[in-house]
């Protein structure tokens, strides 16, 4: 077998270290369930083609983070909102959780209900959301990757915030 | 509690399952497999899959996914600018209320706060919540984790950090949530390198 070279080592190792991050932004920023492999796809090849412009000492997480959340803009522009609704639990994902039963099914319940609630907010304050809370990508990384000023990041994020604490009250309502 | 750390609790607990989602391994292996060998010359999509990417692509999986997909990544600087993504909107007026910073206060260990909210003016529950914490951490971890986020809201600058940084590593790696676990304890040694808690991080971690 040959070799791998050095531009298959890059691409190999970015899928190794962020295949699983970039496809838990791919979902959460609400790409449906059927379209969730070719977005990943889609992700590494934009990485595979800008390779060359990536600097020795930037954030590789970041970089990823933003190329995603384009990928993921697309996607949901081409099949509409109504639709990402409509899919996002089709294949239940394995977890690194433990492993019981009881536990499996309070895991999911709570993702449905984290996708579901995402889903009530604007684009914009949804990557912001995603990306610093869930990933917890810093903030002032999140802002540059969404090539926003920090104080918008912040009013996007605190603006997700309130939408998402009247999706749990709601929730907490239904019960 | 009152019903705004009840929902603050409950938001938190639905952050908490999103960051341990992860694709099947069947997923990330085919996308690999579909992945471009680049041209020789470099540059250019549409390269049909070679073996010899793909195989160290799927190599390269086994070893060190698992690792990676928790922010195992050291903080870096900022993403080149000509990479960044185009705003989706037009900007909204910053508020005039925005904290100075969420994350970057504490530069390593705490899990960001769901709100920002000043520190609370009952003491007791500052001791308290630890002590239901240290008690929760191997038989709720859930619990535990739940506890430790709403005294690092509450008390973000707590002498008790270590102490609250501690009890939250231990429930993570209770719970099962190894990758994290091991991420923050390296955080945890970093920030607290002679710490009292150093020994039993250590072999937390090395025990899975």
């Amino acid at each position: 077998m040959v070799a791998p070279s050095k531009d298959e080592s890059f691409v190999a190792k970015m899928f190794a270290d962020f295949g699983t991050y970039a496809w838990r932004l791919l979902r959460y920023l609400g790409v449906p369930e059927a379209d969730l492999e070719d977005a990943l796809q889609e992700v590494f090849l934009v990485v595979h083609r800008k390779r060359s412009q990536v600097r020795p000492n930037s954030s590789h997480r970041a970089w990823i983070g933003a190329i995603a959340t384009r990928v993921a803009a697309d996607v949901r522009r081409k099949r509409g909102r109504r639709r990402a609704r409509e899919l996002p639990m089709a294949v239940p994902p394995e977890s690194t959780e433990s492993p019981s039963a009881h536990a499996r099914i309070e895991l999911e319940e709570a993702r449905h209900r984290m996708l579901r609630a995402l889903d009530t907010l604007k684009a914009e304050q949804r990557m912001v959301f995603v990306m610093h809370v869930v990933e917890e990508i810093p903030i002032k990384d999140v802002a540059e990757a969404l090539g926003c000023a920090l104080p918008t990041a912040y009013y996007r994020l605190e603006r997700a915030r309130e939408a998402l604490r009247a999706a749990v009250q709601d929730t907490m309502e239904e019960r | 509690m009152n019903e705004r750390d009840a929902i603050d609790d409950v938001l938190e607990g639905w952050v908490e399952a999103a960051r341990s989602d992860a694709p099947n391994d069947g997923t990330l292996a085919r996308v690999a497999e579909r992945l471009p060998a680049p041209p020789p010359t470099g540059g250019g999509l549409g390269a049909p899959a070679a073996g010899g990417a793909a195989l160290a692509i799927a190599a390269a999986i086994g070893l060190v996914f698992w690792v990676a997909n928790d922010g195992s990544e050291p903080a870096q600087p900022p993403p080149p600018r000509e990479l960044a993504v185009a705003p989706v909107a037009a900007p909204e007026p910053p508020s005039p209320a925005l904290p100075p910073a969420v994350e970057a206060r504490e530069p390593v260990p705490e899990a960001p706060a769901m709100t920002t909210r000043p520190v609370s003016p009952d003491p007791q529950n500052e001791l308290r919540w630890l002590r239901e914490a240290r008690s929760f951490e191997q038989s709720a971890p859930p619990r535990a984790l739940r506890l430790t986020r709403r005294h690092a809201r509450h008390f973000p600058n707590s002498q008790l950090a270590q102490e609250r940084e501690a009890i939250a590593i231990g429930a993570l790696s209770a719970s099962g949530a190894q990758a994290r676990a091991r991420n923050r304890a390296a955080r945890f040694l970093r920030r607290w390198p002679n710490s009292a808690h150093r020994e039993r991080i250590e072999r937390l971690v090395a025990e899975h």
